[in-house]
């Protein structure tokens, strides 16, 4: 799938990822490929985002595999933010810096 | 000849009388018939109500000792076996979530598609390893990845097994 210039209907689904992974509301996991993260929606759409060349992309598929959207961040800037916040949430980077920063106190 | 009119009104009012009986038996007849189908229906909704519930335990249980069994293979590094049960598990995932994905909750079922997801990744990666042995660190994230998928599907089926107590508690009261 060719990567076209976003729709702001596109940009927009970005904004409502943006919102719920901020909010706690998506929980994400990373796949087996390093700097991927999934989640799923509505148990049928699957999204995925990866870190390509220091681009950072969105990818949401259908449950027959499909592509329906793609946008990365040279198109659309808050996928860079929304993969920021997917990261750091799907590899517990808050909790982890707590417990560090917590057995150095003792 | 005796005069038998006298005898009408006590006929008519016998007659009325037991019209009036008739039709309370009749009501109570219909009662009593809908309260037994009502009765019978409970029953009926109840028998399969458990049996969807156990057969979403069961999917659930084979998916958990697949999801167990590529655990065992990833550390054997059979990848061709690897992806055969992966295939094996998104289908039956799919097919459980299509048959009895209403009985769980939303971010459950989301669950049970990410950890296909999380398998399907884990097949994807593996193609790439060849006969080549694996780093630690590929090692690693292969496991990781393998443990989220593992406890996904499990707390799925913590929560399929919970419904079913549940409902097998009210049969019961």
């Amino acid at each position: 799938m060719v990567i076209t210039v976003p729709t702001e209907k596109d940009q927009e689904f970005v904004r409502f990822l943006l919102d719920s992974t901020r909010n706690g509301k998506m929980q994400w996991e990373p796949t087996a490929e390093p700097n991927q993260f999934t989640t799923t929606l509505q148990a049928k759409y699957t999204v995925l985002m990866a870190r390509v060349h220091s681009t950072s992309e969105l990818i949401l598929k259908d449950d027959a595999d499909q592509e329906l959207v793609k946008v990365n961040s040279i198109y659309v800037e808050e996928v860079e933010e929304l993969y920021e916040f997917v990261r750091r949430q799907a590899l517990n980077v808050d909790a982890v810096l707590d417990n560090l920063m917590g057995g150095q106190q003792k | 000849m005796a005069d038998w009119n006298y005898l009408k009104p006590a006929i008519d009012v016998v007659g009325a009388v037991a019209s009036v009986v008739g039709l309370g038996f009749t009501i109570y007849v219909l009662c009593v018939a809908k309260d037994a189908r009502d009765a019978a229906e409970e029953a009926r909704e109840a028998a399969l109500s458990s049996t969807r519930r156990r057969s979403l335990v069961e999917d659930l249980e084979d998916v958990r000792r697949l999801v167990q069994q590529v655990g065992l293979l990833i550390q054997q590094e059979e990848w061709m076996a690897v992806h055969m049960q992966t295939e094996e598990i998104v289908g039956t995932c799919r097919s459980a979530m299509a048959r009895w994905g209403d009985v769980l909750n939303g971010e459950t079922k989301d669950g049970v598609v990410t950890a296909g997801n999380l398998l399907q990744s884990i097949a994807a990666k593996s193609s790439e390893y060849g006969d080549r042995e694996l780093t630690l660190p590929e090692r690693n994230k292969l496991t990781s990845t393998h443990l989220r998928a593992s406890g996904l599907i499990r707390s799925a089926l913590g929560e399929a097994r919970r419904l079913e107590e549940r409902n097998g508690d009210n049969g019961a009261n």
